[in-house]
This record gives C-alpha cells, sequence and structure tokens, in this order.
C-alpha cells in the first residue's frame, strides 16, 4: 500500500511512498526503459546518481536473450545487471504484437514465429508469468489482450474480456506473490462503457496496482486524455494507477494532474541518440548547424554531469557520429525527466501543483497557444489555464 | 604512461597544408603536437613513395618549427619532431640525422602503418630493428613517441629500447572486437604469463578473452579476478557475454574501461621493472 504524502487539493494529483522489495519509490514517477537489461551506454551506478529509482525490463526480450533459465541461475534481473533499486518487467505481450510479423492473438495465448528459427512459439499468460517470476522484478504485468485505439466493433471487447481472464490466469500461475506485485491492465480501447467495465472487473481482484493500457499511440490526444480520467475515476485512489507508454514531458503533466503515479516511455532514451535533447523549451536538435558556435551548456539550469562540462557546440560535432553523445544525451535526458518528476512532487507536497503546472506551460507554449486538449484536461479537474496575452 | 595526442588522420581532409595544419594546432593548444607528416606508408610502399613522404615531411617540419617558433599561443606547448621513411633503413636513417639536432622537444617515430588498418601491426620485428637504429641517432634527454598498436610482448621490447610514449590503440582496438585484456606482467621476472581460457572463434591472441565466445554465457565471475576496475567489480563475465551478443553499448563502454584500466596498469609495472633494473644495476 503506498503512503499518499500529499493530495493537491485542485486537481486529481497526489504524491506518495511506494514501497518495494528493492527501494521505495517516489510516485507520480517516470520509469526509464532499459529494454535488454540496460540503459544504452549507461552504468547503473550513473543512473543510481541521476535519482532514478526504478526502471522497466522487456519481458519479450530477456526471455529471449538471454533467457529464463540464466535469469533463475543468476537469481534474477537485479544481480544479473547488478542494479539494486527497483525493477518492473512488461508482459511481452505488446512487443510480440508490435515487433513481430505473424504474431496471432487466441483464447490460450500469443501464437507466433520465433524470430531467430522460425519454429512456432506460444506466449499464454502462464509462460509470461514465468518469465517473470525467473527475472524477478519488484512489479510484473499481466499478459493483456491489447488492440490499437483505432480499432472498434466487437474485437475491443473481446480483447478486454479475454485481458480479464488472462489476468485470472496470470495471478493463479504467480509463484512469488511476496516478493513481486502483478498489476493488471485496464484495456476497452476509447469505448468508456468497456474501460469502465475492465476497471471494474479488475478492481476485484487482489492486487497492488493498476495499469491503464492501449493508450500510447493511434488516438487523437482528446480522446487520449478522456480515456485517461474515466480510468483514474473508476480505479480505487489507496492504489498506484500506471499509464503505460506516457512519456513526452507536456503528456506526463497532464496525466499527473488527471491522478497518474506511473510512467514508462523509450522517448527520452531514444531521442538522446538522435540529437536531441529536453529542454524546458522543448528540444533542442543538436545536428542543427545553429549549435556550431553556441557555448552554452544545453541547459543551464541544469545539474547534469553533461551540463557541468560541456556545451552544445561541442555535443554538436560529435551527436549522431561518436557513442559517447549517445550517453551524455541520454543522462541529460534522464535529468530532465527526474527533474521534472521531482519538481511535479514537490509542488504537489506543497499544495501548489496548478502553479508548477502554470509556469511549465509558460515555457513550453510562451505564445500561450496551449494545445486545445491541454485546456479541456486540465479544466476537467478544476485548473484553468491563464490563456490571456 | 600514455596520454591522448592528435591523432593526425583526423586532420586528413583539409589539412594538406601545413599552414592550416599550424592554425588548427594554434586553435586546439595542445600540450605536446607532432609536426605535420606525411607518415602513410607501410612495409608495401615503393621507394618512390617513401622518397615523396621523407621529402614532403621535411618540409613541412621546416615550416611548422618556423611557425612554432614564432608563436606566442603555442609558447607553453611542446614541439615533436615526425619521423618518416616506413621500412627503409636507409630513408629513416637519414631523416632522424637531420632532425636530431634540431630544436624540438621530442620525435614522434611515424610512418610504420597506414592509417586505418586495423588489428596489431605487422613486421614487429623489423619495426623493433628500426626503431633500435632510430633512437641511437637521437638525443638522450628528449622524448620519443611511437604510435601505433603493440602486442604487450612488443611493447615491452620496444620500452626496453628506449620508447617512452605509447597510445591507446591496443586497449581500444580490443575493445573494438569484443575483447578484454587480461595478460599479466611480472615486475621482477620481466615475463608475460596468460590466461589459456579458449576463447574460440574471433581473431584471438593469448593475451585477451574474446567476450563474445558462448563459454562465457553462465560465468558468474568478473573478466579478471582480482581487477578494481568498474567492470570487475560491478558485473560478470556473462552480464558483458549478454552486451556483446545483444549488441548493447555498455558492453563497448565496460570493456573500454577494463581495457584502459588494465593497459594503465601494465605501464605501472613496466616502470617498476626499470627501476628494479636500475638499482640491480647500481648494486652490481
Amino acid at each position: 500500500m503506498p503512503a499518499v504524502l500529499a493530495d493537491c487539493s485542485t486537481s486529481k494529483a497526489r504524491t506518495s511512498l511506494l514501497t518495494l522489495p528493492h527501494h521505495t519509490v517516489e510516485t507520480p514517477v517516470f520509469m526509464p526503459v532499459g529494454t535488454q537489461g540496460t540503459m544504452k551506454g549507461i552504468l547503473p551506478q550513473q543512473l543510481e546518481k541521476l535519482n532514478c529509482q526504478i526502471i522497466l525490463g522487456n519481458t519479450y526480450h530477456l526471455g529471449t536473450r538471454p533467457g529464463p533459465e540464466l535469469m533463475a541461475k543468476v537469481g534474477g534481473l537485479h544481480k544479473f545487471m547488478n542494479w539494486n533499486r527497483a525493477l518492473l518487467t512488461d508482459s511481452g505481450g505488446f512487443q510480440m504484437v508490435s515487433l513481430l510479423k505473424l504474431a496471432e492473438i487466441t483464447e490460450e495465448g500469443v501464437n507466433f514465429s520465433s524470430p531467430f528459427d522460425g519454429t512456432p512459439c506460444m506466449l499464454t499468460p502462464e509462460r509470461s508469468i514465468e518469465i517473470q517470476n525467473a527475472i524477478g522484478a519488484d512489479i510484473i504485468m499481466q499478459l493483456d489482450d491489447v488492440v490499437k485505439t483505432t480499432t472498434t466493433g466487437p474485437r475491443v471487447e473481446e480483447a478486454m474480456q479475454r485481458t480479464t481472464r488472462w489476468l485470472d490466469r496470470c495471478l493463479a500461475a504467480h509463484r512469488r506473490p511476496d516478493e513481486q506485485n502483478i498489476f493488471p491492465i485496464v484495456q476497452g480501447g476509447l469505448d468508456p462503457e468497456l474501460r469502465q467495465q475492465s476497471a471494474r472487473l479488475h478492481t476485484e481482484r487482489e492486487v497492488n496496482g493498476y495499469a491503464v493500457g492501449g493508450l500510447s499511440g493511434g488516438e487523437s490526444k482528446d480522446e487520449f486524455w478522456r480515456a485517461v480520467h474515466l480510468s483514474t475515476n473508476i480505479l480505487p485512489k489507496d492504489k498506484p494507477r500506471y499509464l503505460m507508454g506516457v512519456g513526452f514531458a507536456l503528456d506526463l503533466v497532464v496525466c499527473c494532474a488527471l491522478g497518474i503515479d506511473m510512467f514508462d516511455c523509450v522517448f527520452p532514451t531514444r531521442t538522446a541518440r538522435f540529437g536531441c535533447a529536453l529542454v524546458p523549451s522543448g528540444q533542442l536538435n543538436l545536428k542543427q548547424k545553429a549549435y556550431a558556435s553556441d557555448f552554452l551548456p544545453i541547459d543551464d539550469e541544469c545539474d547534469c554531469s553533461t551540463c557541468a562540462r560541456y556545451t552544445r557546440a561541442f555535443l554538436h560535432t560529435i551527436v549522431t557520429m561518436e557513442s559517447s553523445a549517445c550517453q551524455l544525451l541520454t543522462i541529460h535526458n534522464l535529468s530532465y525527466q527526474m527533474r521534472l518528476m521531482r519538481g511535479i512532487r514537490e509542488s504537489i507536497k506543497e499544495d501548489k501543483f496548478p502553479t508548477f503546472i502554470q509556469e511549465f506551460l509558460n515555457k513550453l507554449y510562451p505564445g500561450k497557444d496551449y494545445p486545445k486538449w491541454v485546456i479541456d484536461a486540465l479544466s476537467a479537474v478544476n485548473i484553468n489555464l491563464n490563456e490571456s496575452q | 604512461m600514455i596520454f591522448r595526442y592528435l591523432s593526425l588522420y583526423q586532420f586528413i581532409d583539409f589539412v594538406y597544408f601545413p599552414n592550416s595544419y599550424m592554425d588548427a594546432m594554434e586553435s586546439l593548444r595542445p600540450d605536446l603536437y607532432q609536426t605535420l607528416c606525411d607518415s602513410e606508408t607501410d612495409a608495401e610502399s615503393t621507394a618512390k613513395r617513401l622518397q615523396r613522404s621523407v621529402k614532403s615531411t621535411a618540409s613541412f617540419f621546416e615550416y611548422c618549427l618556423e611557425r612554432h617558433k614564432n608563436s606566442k599561443v603555442l609558447e607553453k606547448s611542446s614541439i615533436l619532431a615526425s619521423l618518416v621513411g616506413g621500412f627503409c633503413s636507409e630513408r629513416r636513417r637519414q631523416l632522424t640525422k637531420e632532425m636530431a639536432s634540431q630544436p624540438v622537444d621530442g620525435f614522434v617515430i611515424d610512418g610504420f602503418n597506414v592509417s586505418g588498418s586495423k588489428g596489431e601491426s605487422a613486421k614487429v620485428e623489423l619495426v623493433k630493428e628500426l626503431v633500435k637504429q632510430t633512437i641511437a641517432d637521437l638525443p638522450e634527454a628528449k622524448l620519443r613517441v611511437l604510435p601505433g598498436c603493440w602486442s604487450p610482448e612488443a611493447l615491452w621490447d620496444l620500452v626496453q629500447e628506449g620508447v617512452d610514449v605509447f597510445d591507446s590503440s591496443l586497449p581500444t582496438v580490443v575493445a573494438e572486437r569484443g575483447s578484454a585484456l587480461t595478460f599479466k606482467f611480472c615486475p621482477k621476472t620481466k615475463s608475460f604469463s596468460y590466461n589459456f581460457e579458449h576463447g574460440g572463434e574471433n581473431d584471438l591472441k593469448s593475451y585477451e578473452i574474446s567476450l563474445k565466445d558462448k563459454t562465457y554465457f553462465d560465468r558468474l565471475e568478473p573478466i579478471l579476478e582480482g581487477c578494481e576496475c568498474v567492470a570487475c567489480k560491478n558485473h560478470t563475465k556473462a552480464y558483458i557475454h549478454h552486451l556483446m551478443v545483444t549488441k548493447e553499448l555498455l558492453g563497448h563502454v565496460l570493456l573500454m574501461l577494463h581495457n584502459l584500466h588494465h593497459y594503465q596498469l601494465f605501464f605501472d609495472k613496466m616502470r617498476e621493472a626499470i627501476r628494479e633494473n636500475k638499482e640491480e644495476t647500481a648494486e652490481s
């Protein structure tokens, strides 16, 4: 059970302490994604220094290489990669459906051809939990039947119902309930009725947190925020809510106001590898010639090791060419995300979250041309933006 | 002791002209730098090619030295004369004799490899002979730098011939092929011992192990027992092997951290061996 430290008196935001077997995590929290048991090019010590408290590993990748047998032998992913704080693993389902050309979903599980030798394989709820038990993360995800948000028709309801049946199979197969927390995933596409039903069904199970799934691509922003808002209205207040696959700064801030506690996204680390640095005003694409003689650090208010030593001009010469550029920008972008989340948490504690949001938006939209979905979403939780010029 | 000095080939696109080279030196302000030279020669180079290389190098040298003498900005920088001549004993000797008396702070013995050549240098025995010959004609008190990728045994031999400075080619090349340095050098006996763990298919020399090899899939010990580097204190062969197989950047990072650490220790031990030699000679 998380210990709620403070509630925002205006919106649905709250800040809590989530005590997990390996670490106590402060929420709202952003979880960087270390897909194959590593954050690209970064040492675990560097992640600690950046105040990362919980990171993700991907079950599909790790279940393939190095595989659950070695994971079990080593004593889990924590020991394997020497990361002593919290870990979360996804179920492997999403990767399978998005990465593999011939993934077919049946009641039994996900049918696919092995990408290595083409043999037919099946990922069932039981197998997913078995692999996740071997990996040993503090939070593990149920295998869900995930559909694209653009899908309509009976397939959406079928997926929602199956997700609940798979949740029960996952819970039954779970061998380490005292060391690992299964989170169910609320589905239902963009249909409010189905989402409500999914959430209600999940709350009837004995779990310690909930994920909101199926909302990270394809849908309009208006549909997106409404589905999040709806989900957090139904999900219990006394357990963490995890919005999967969401990570742009603007989305994080708005969804915290809507009552989300946990996020994950590859965006900050991936964009770093393409030479983009995250700043309060948006992004700097350091490949652009404009930075060739710009001798400022990426962000003069950032205290990360990259901003302490390097200028935009220097980074401009190495981005996308030297692997060290990948590390330098990843460190900065993770620092940006961690500081953003800390700012959110601190402002909620001081009950000044609406002010924080206004200041954040002032920097991102100096012309006050806020997107309509942002205005609508925030006003739904009683935050009215200063729109006058 | 090893340090990073500017590798000439990074400038190959625009620096054909010594004046732009010296402009670059004045902008960059290195602590030490070598004079512009044509060192893109190796054992295959023809006599004509070598002649050109020596002639250009001598002419570049004159210009660079003149600029250096007149440069306020480079007052604190040390200038090193580049010595070339490929594998031709006569040409090297001639150029060396001309350069030996010049008012420079040291010499870079270059021209044994073309840039971009992978792996350890070829024809090491010949190189040792030529280095020996060159150093015999150089003043005792000035620095001798030898760039290039040398095996640990070859490097020790070259140290004994009188070379002072080497670069980080070996640890880099070894890491690039997914391997970690594991050889040991004993300062007392001045001998090498190797880890005979069989690596496998990759281009394996006895002074390294190839972390790509399947053998390491489930090996839970560090690269080298007792090594104090970040990689060995925190990670296992199995993890590094995983990073190699999945082509993750952290794998390369850990190998470089280990290899550079190991290489630095090797230099500590060589210096210790030399000091011991001196003590023994003094006592006898």
